[in-house]
């Protein structure tokens, strides 16, 4: 089984999708979607970081049910996952697809309508769950009413992307496109079956636990992980204009990712009452996922050798290129963390939250402004002219990262190393981690700096220059060091 | 177009596998598990869910108490739970089989409330301890759920169940603090956590 490499791909990008597709509407409604609901996920993980550390702060509003803690912070965390990162995932994967396929099925008017109701699912969502009609599980907490309209969406998209893929004209499958594939299979199967036993049909006792945290292993391995390789894996050889590395290397990544992915989940909740093999086998998946995970960062080390001094300069490969490093850290992390010796430890702490933000804003996040940093500019005929915001946002997001994380596990070691000693009391254990806590407002402030940077270079667009498809030079939002020192 | 199907086709075998083997083979080997009766006392273990707490499950998932507080018990190999007192004994699968809804939970900001019936028996403890957890521990980052509550005058009678408040949270002259039916049930449902009956497959662990 190989899985051919991506240089035939190369010089169909410059144009497909660009001025007057068709495709042009859906892949902007995914991205102005997306970063809608980036700002207002980053402004309630704020709300309820400083809800959770400091409840004596005038930001706790004891009579407003739906201000709570227990509303607002699972609605942020979904927000992020299924606004953002989801639909920009999409609005790029829709790139990607129709720019390899070059099919002349299009199907516009699907995307479009895959967009719209997958926005009436978020927002339905948010109104649902600080209504008080939260499932109570994370990152399930939509109710059927939410949660219905983002699965038919996903199908809608499913459907799309697989006939686009079919009627393709280029011969051949690239290896983006199985990842891309890949994650709108598995999604569409993972969060309709877990809606469907969990909330349709009901399933109770230790059945439930099982379905839900095998959902959230797909949820992070088998739809994130795979738009974002998938992604890495498209932008970063047509930026640097050369082929990936190793098709090998790919290959074993693909393989890899499907194989273990669906088995990650249940890693979550060890020493549950769960059978023993399946504990086992969750864990060994996580272990041996490093392996894919590795496979794809070293395919993108030895792809960016020799050009890595492209990431100074070119800022959408810097976010790419940071985030696929970032995951192959994460993976290592996750890895060593899921070690039941250690996993006792620190499970239930802030360190197991602070290693899934690893991954959702360390990978996915830097990897989906990469991907609207690329495409931005072919969508709508400009180039960039505000670089320099477009380099604060850049280490804004670095800092937020490393503040959040870093302030999380070692607030998270302690909090673990707390709870193992009886002799400490519950509240004494809190106590020790409140210094921390206030970091954790801090990384917050970084993050909902660092998104509105974001969404600020985003609306530069308007006032950007115009840039032909067919001019010479790219229009990668590249720092030019001449000018910028005048 | 072959090898695409032979990517697909992988991705549902791989795919279907772990659905499987992590949500299928549990659900399957999970839905067996029948209630344990004592042959001496004829005591059901685990118990029934009484009628208010069967509420009260839906007013905790909805306000993500999960999002804090766990309910599993692990067994001492794995960790401090059952010497911090948080139960006796490891929690099993079949101490669930009749909830409505698994709150494991995954994280441990508050305390496990597995056994929170058995630490706590008086609702008007789990009143005021929604209504002000400030009462007990004043840097305590439990948010204080006053919403739960209404203050309402005092007509004749004060109500059985109005909250025993006082200094800064009493409520005015002539009212008095009490709480919804939303409350109720939510400390009906936290009242009914406990597992202290005794299941074959899980022995208290020897001092
Ligand atoms: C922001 C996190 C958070 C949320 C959300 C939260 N709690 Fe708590 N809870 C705590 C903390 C922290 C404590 C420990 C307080 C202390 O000992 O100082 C606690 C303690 C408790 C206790 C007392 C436990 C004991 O062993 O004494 C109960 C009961 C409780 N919470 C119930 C709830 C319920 C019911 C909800 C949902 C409506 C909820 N909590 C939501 C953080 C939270």
């Amino acid at each position: 089984m190989s899985v051919p490499n991506q240089t035939a791909g190369l010089q169909l990008n410059r144009v497909a999708a660009g001025n007057g597709s068709v495709l042009r509407g859906p892949i902007l409604l995914f991205f102005v979607s997306g970063l809608f609901w980036l700002l207002i996920a980053a402004a309630l993980w704020l709300f309820s970081a400083f809800q959770a550390t400091d409840p004596s702060s005038p930001l706790v509003f004891p009579d407003v049910a739906w201000l709570t803690y227990g509303r607002v912070y699972p609605v942020a965390m979904d927000l992020l996952v299924y606004g953002w990162a989801s639909m920009i995932g999409i609005g790029a994967a829709i790139w990607i697809l129709d720019s390899m396929a070059k099919s002349p099925f299009s199907g516009g008017y699907l995307p479009l309508l895959a967009g719209i109701i997958w926005n009436l699912g978020l927002l339905f969502g948010v109104w649902g769950v600080l209504g008080g009609g939260s499932t109570g599980k994370e990152w399930l907490e939509f109710p059927v009413y939410a949660a219905f309209p983002i699965w038919l969406a996903e199908i809608i998209m499913a459907v799309w992307a697989f006939a686009l893929f079919l009627g393709r004209r280029s011969k051949g499958g690239y290896i983006s496109q199985a990842f891309l594939l890949t994650a709108f299979i598995a999604f569409a199967w993972a969060y309709g079956s877990a809606n469907g036993f969990l909330l349709f049909c009901k399933i109770g006792g230790m059945a439930e636990p099982a379905i839900h945290w095998w959902y959230f292993g797909c949820l992070i391995s088998l739809w994130l992980t795979p738009l974002g390789v998938g992604i890495v894996y498209h932008f970063v050889p047509l930026m640097i204009g050369r082929p990936l590395y190793s098709a090998k290397l790919a290959t074993i990544s693909f393989w890899g990712i499907v194989g273990f992915g669906g088995w990650t989940g249940i890693a979550q909740i060890l020493g549950a009452p769960l059978p023993a093999w399946n504990q086992t086998a969750s864990v060994v998946a996580n272990v041996l996922l490093v392996v894919p995970v590795l496979a794809f960062a070293t395919n993108l080390h030895l792809t960016m050798k020799g050009s890595f001094d492209l990431i100074k300069p070119n800022l959408a490969l810097r976010f790419l290129v940071t985030g696929g490093m970032v995951f192959g850290l994460a993976s290592i992390w996750n890895a060593i963390t899921t070690f039941r010796s250690v996993n006792r430890i620190l499970e239930f702490t802030w360190a197991i939250t602070a290693r899934t933000d690893l991954f959702l804003i360390g990978f996915v996040s830097l990897v989906c402004f990469g991907a609207i940093y690329y495409v931005l500019p072919r969508l709508v005929g400009r180039s960039w002219k505000y670089t320099r915001l477009i380099q604060w946002h850049f280490w804004f997001s670095i800092i937020a990262l490393g503040t959040l994380v870093f302030d999380l596990t070692i607030a998270g070691v302690i909090q673990g190393f707390g709870l193992m000693d009886p002799k400490v009391p519950f509240a004494a254990v809190i106590d020790l981690t409140k210094p921390f806590l206030l970091g954790y407002e801090l990384a917050g402030i970084f993050i909902g700096v660092a998104a509105l940077l974001g969404v600020g270079s985003f609306l530069t667009v308007f006032v950007n220059p115009a840039w032909a498809p067919d001019s010479e030079e790219a229009p990668e939002p590249v720092i030019n060091e001449e000018v910028s020192l005048a | 177009m072959n090898r695409l199907s032979k990517i697909i086709g992988g991705v549902f075998v791989l795919f279907g596998f772990s659905w499987w083997g992590l949500a299928v083979y549990p659900y399957l080997s999970f839905a067996s598990l029948k209630e344990n009766v004592d042959p001496n006392t004829k005591e059901v273990a685990p118990p029934d869910l009484p009628g208010a707490a069967q509420q009260g499950y839906r007013v905790y998932a909805a306000n993500g108490c999960v999002s804090c507080h766990s309910q599993f018990v692990r067994d001492k190999s794995e960790g401090a739970d059952i010497d911090r007192e948080w139960g006796k004994r490891r929690t099993v699968a079949r101490d669930y089989m009749k909830d409505g809804q698994v709150f494991l939970g995954v994280s441990r900001f508050g305390p496990d409330l597995t056994n929170i019936g058995l630490r706590q028996k008086d609702a008007q403890w789990f009143y005021r301890y929604l209504y002000d957890p400030r009462l007990f521990n004043p840097d305590t980052t439990m948010p204080a759920y006053r919403w739960l509550f209404q203050d309402q005058a005092i007509a004749g009678q004060p109500a059985q169940n109005a909250l025993k408040l006082e200094g800064a949270d009493a409520p005015r002259p002539g009212h008095e603090i009490v709480p919804t039916a939303e409350a109720e049930a939510l400390v009906a449902y936290l009242l009914s956590l406990k597992r202290d009956y005794a299941l074959p497959e899980a022995p208290a662990p020897q001092e």
